[in-house]
Order: structure tokens, then sequence, then C-alpha cells
């Protein structure tokens, strides 16, 4: 049976992953899962997904980033670097700017994601930000 | 104290010499320098923590060398040596910051103890200013950590009932569901302590003072009012906004009115009774624009007025005990709007419903653009 489309899920909390696993498959999604950035990358070669959900907060604070960063940047990455990503963080946004942590000089150039959920994902809302997403890139 | 250095700055050979023969018996690095010009650039050139200064020299005096050593690094100790008739003028440079002084003549036990002694106060600045530094840092990391270590297993957690919620991990009997309906409920009043919490070690006065401009009202209310649409309903709650269309604008940094506003009126719908209302009115007073929420609730005990803009307090009545709430909501919203130089009140009743009066300063008005 023909999925609704390819979701690579980039996270280190294995219950989050499962959980959001659970749902995606649940409304028809196939569904891939990294649990770090380099894996992430790997993955992103290997099936070519339609979506990329990425944590922030990983092993480092900015392995999330660095992904972005290959993936829009990179040569190696040219193929891949229109794929959607809709970033995920348990850091709850600060009043203002998404992803200013402590030092907004410091996060410059560094691309941004298409959207950006924050942790715990609702089904529903998660559901409608993926579609949502799908079509705006379709 | 090995490592100590000391500069000693003196016109006289004689005196610099002995000076240094002390005090290198105990340990102490000493450098020696001719005039005022000298003994800075030694300073300049290489970091030193204490400065033994000879008030009377030719071409720069003590007192200038002095206030110079202080302009360049506050934190360096200066000793001022001086004559018995010029002790007058050593008091005047400590005024100004020097750390003590050495009346001549004076015997090499004399030296040492001041030295000792300035250095030692050295050692403690240094300390101090280190812990200082390590305590900002911690608290810097705790917030990060709050953030992160707890959010992240809470989400974890609240991402499984959500699943099993929504049937997807199989169907649930009404007793089930019931019950993961209460924890998720509990859930989230821990996980809007912890967000209310981080919100109030994170608002800086100085911060929003910054971000202060000038805003349109009746924006900031509709923006408000995006989020509070769905709990209104639910409530059956109607919500009556009358904000006059002339209205100028206020000096406000939009983010964080927005959350105040959202803040009170989120609680003028909750603590209401079904098929209540809450009235959103604005008006220019004076200096002053007020925006008014009035609601039909139950209205708040005359002894607790006092208190409710108090991080932590919960109003003792069964009617609010009832639902989920962290007693920070107000106290961030009063620390919100009094960094706008802004102020906000309440007065209401048991049984005739409360009103919440927040003045905020007309954009224009001597501090904006």
């Amino acid at each position: 049976m023909a999925t609704k489309g390819k979701i690579l899920i980039v996270d280190d909390d294995p219950d989050f992953v499962k959980t959001t696993k659970m749902i995606l498959l649940a409304d028809g999604y196939e569904v891939v899962v990294a649990n770090d950035g380099k894996q992430g990358l790997d993955k992103i070669k290997e099936v070519k997904p339609d979506l990329i959900m990425l944590d922030i907060m990983m092993e480092s604070i900015f392995e999330g980033f660095s992904l972005m960063s290959s993936l829009r940047t990179s040569p190696d990455f040219a193929d891949f670097s229109h794929i959607p990503v809709l970033m995920v963080s348990s850091v709850r946004a600060d009043t203002g700017s998404r992803f200013s942590f402590s030092d907004e000089e410091d996060m410059g150039d560094i691309p941004q994601p298409d959207d950006y959920m924050d942790k715990p994902l609702r089904p529903k809302e998660l559901l409608e930000k993926v579609a949502a997403l799908r079509q705006r890139f379709s | 104290m090995d490592s100590s250095k000391v500069l000693v700055i003196d016109d006289e050979e004689i005196a610099r010499i002995s000076c240094q023969r002390v005090l290198r018996r105990e340990g102490i690095q000493v450098t020696l320098a001719a005039s005022g010009r000298e003994g800075l650039e030694v300073l300049m050139r290489e970091p030193h923590d204490l400065v033994l200064v000879d008030l009377k020299m030719p071409e720069m005096d003590g007192v200038e060398v002095a206030r110079r050593i202080q302009h360049f690094d506050k934190n360096i100790v200066v000793i001022i040596i001086t004559g018995y008739a010029t002790i007058e003028s050593a008091v005047a440079v400590m005024k100004e910051g020097a750390y003590d002084y050495l009346p001549k003549p004076f015997t090499p036990d004399e030296l040492l103890i001041v030295v000792r002694r300035g250095l030692e106060k050295r050692r403690l600045d240094q300390e101090s200013r280190a812990l200082r530094e390590e305590k900002e840092a911690m608290e810097r990391n705790f917030i990060t950590m709050v953030t992160h270590q707890l959010r992240s297993p809470m989400a974890a957690i609240f991402q499984y009932i959500e699943v099993l919620l929504s049937d997807i991990g199989g169907e649930l009997s009404a007793l089930q569901r019931e019950m993961l309906e209460r924890a998720r409920e509990r859930l989230e009043g821990l996980l809007q302590l912890i967000n209310d919490w981080l919100d109030m070690s994170r608002i800086q006065a100085g911060e929003i003072v910054n971000r202060l401009q000038a805003v349109s009202l009746a924006a900031c209310v509709d923006a408000a009012l995006a989020g509070l649409e769905l709990a209104a309903s639910e409530k059956n709650v109607q919500i009556i906004t009358h904000i006059p269309p002339d209205l100028p604008p206020v000096h406000a940094d939009p983010d964080t009115f927005r959350e105040v506003l959202s803040n009170v009126i989120a609680n003028a719908i909750k603590y209401n009774h079904p098929g209540g209302s809450v009235s959103i009115s604005a008006q220019q007073q004076a200096d002053w624009i007020v925006v008014q929420v009035a609601d039909t609730g139950p209205g708040i005990d005359e002894k607790e007025i006092p208190f409710i803009f108090d991080q932590f307090y919960r109003s003792k009545a069964k009617e609010i005990r009832q639902k989920e709430g962290t007693g920070l909501g107000l106290a961030i919203a009063q620390k919100i709007i009094r960094a706008h130089g802004g102020k906000i009140e309440v007065r209401s009743r048991l049984g005739e419903g409360s009103v919440f009066s927040i003045f905020l300063n007309r954009a224009g008005d001597g501090k904006s653009h």
C-alpha cells in the first residue's frame, strides 16, 4: 500500500521516538529513525525522506543545528537540501525569538527550519503540521 | 603568597632597594620603578597584585600615580608611602580608593604587616569575584538544566498519555480513559509550573525597557484572545471587548505585554461561572492608558486581595482550589507590568466578580521615540 510519505525522525530520546512513530504510523506514514545527527545525515542519503523531524537538543545543544546546516549548505547534500525540516524541542521558545538560546549573536547564519513544534506533541497538532508541510513542499 | 607580585615606585633608590630586600625575603616578587611614569609603564606590561608608591616624587606625584592606577585597574591594591608631614594627602588618596598608607620611616616589620594585609585583601577580592562568577554561571546553567532535564522526561510521559488517549495503542475503557485524562491534567499543571517558574527567572526588567515601543492595544488584545477562544467556548463564557478606536498607542513590549493580557484574560475565563462573561475595556486616564478585564466569577475575599500578586499564593476558596494553578501567573504579570513602568490592580468582592486594571504609559510621553 502506498504510504502518505516517508518521515525521518532524528532524536536521541527513545520514548519520544516511539510515541511519535506510533502517531505517524497510525496516520499512514512510513517512518525511519536516526538516534543522532550523524546517523541522521546517513539516513537522509540512504532513504531520501519526504520530511525530517529534527530534535534541537541531542548530545550537544547544536547537533540539530549542525545537521540543518549540512543539509542546507553542503554540496554533498545538494540533492536533499529542499527536504522540509520540522524542528522539535522541549526547550520552550523564549519570548520573541524562537531560537535565541542565551546569545542571539551566535545564532547568526544558521539556516532556519521550515516549522517548529514544542514537545510534548499532541497527535492532532503533529499530524496537521506534517500534512501542511508536505503540501507546502510537494 | 609566594607568587604575589609587588611594584615599588619611589624616586629614592635606598628606599626602593630596602623595600625590595625585605619583601624578597618573604618570597614576594618585587619590581622597582624610579618614577610614576616608569611604574605605570611596568603595570601596563605586566600585571601586579600590589603597588607601593611614594607620595612625594618630582614630575608625577604619588597622588596622581595612585589615581591613574585606580583608573587602569581598580583591583590593584595601592599603598601610599608618606612622610608624617603629608599624612593628610595620603588619607585623601585613600578616600579615592587607595587601600592603606605607610608613614616613613618604617621598620621592615611595619612594611611587611601592611603589605601582607594588602595582599590578603587582594586574594579575598579575587576569591569573592571568582565565587560570584561561579554562582552566576550556576544560575544560568540551572535554568538550562531545568528546561531540558526536567521538561524532556515529562514531555515523553505526556506524549505516551496523548498516544494512549488517541486510541493509537488500542481502545480504552471509560475508566482507563478517565484516569489517563486526570493524569494528563496533573502533568499539564506541572509543566505549567515549570514554564511559569522559568518565565519568572527570565524576565529581566532591563530587557523589557529596551523593547518598549508604541503598540496598538487593540492588536495586543486580539492576539491574546486568539489563544483563548477554545477555553472560552468550552466553558460557554462570552467575551466582550470594548476598546475605543481612537485610543492612543501604549508604551509596551508587545511580547511580554501580550503574555500579561493573555494571563489575566485566561484567569477571568478559568475562574468564571459557566455561562458567565468577560468584559475587556480600555480608556485614557490622565497619564495612563487603562485596560480593564472584568469577570462574573466568584470574586475574591477582601482578606486575600493583598496577597494575590505574591509568588505561589493561591486563593483558599474552594472554586479556585479545584482548578490547576501554579500561583505564579499574577506574580509574573505584575513583574512584567512594573518593568513597563506601569501597575496592575484588582477590585473585587466575594460574589460580585473581579476587575483587573492594567495601567500603562501612553506611547510618546517622553520616554519613547
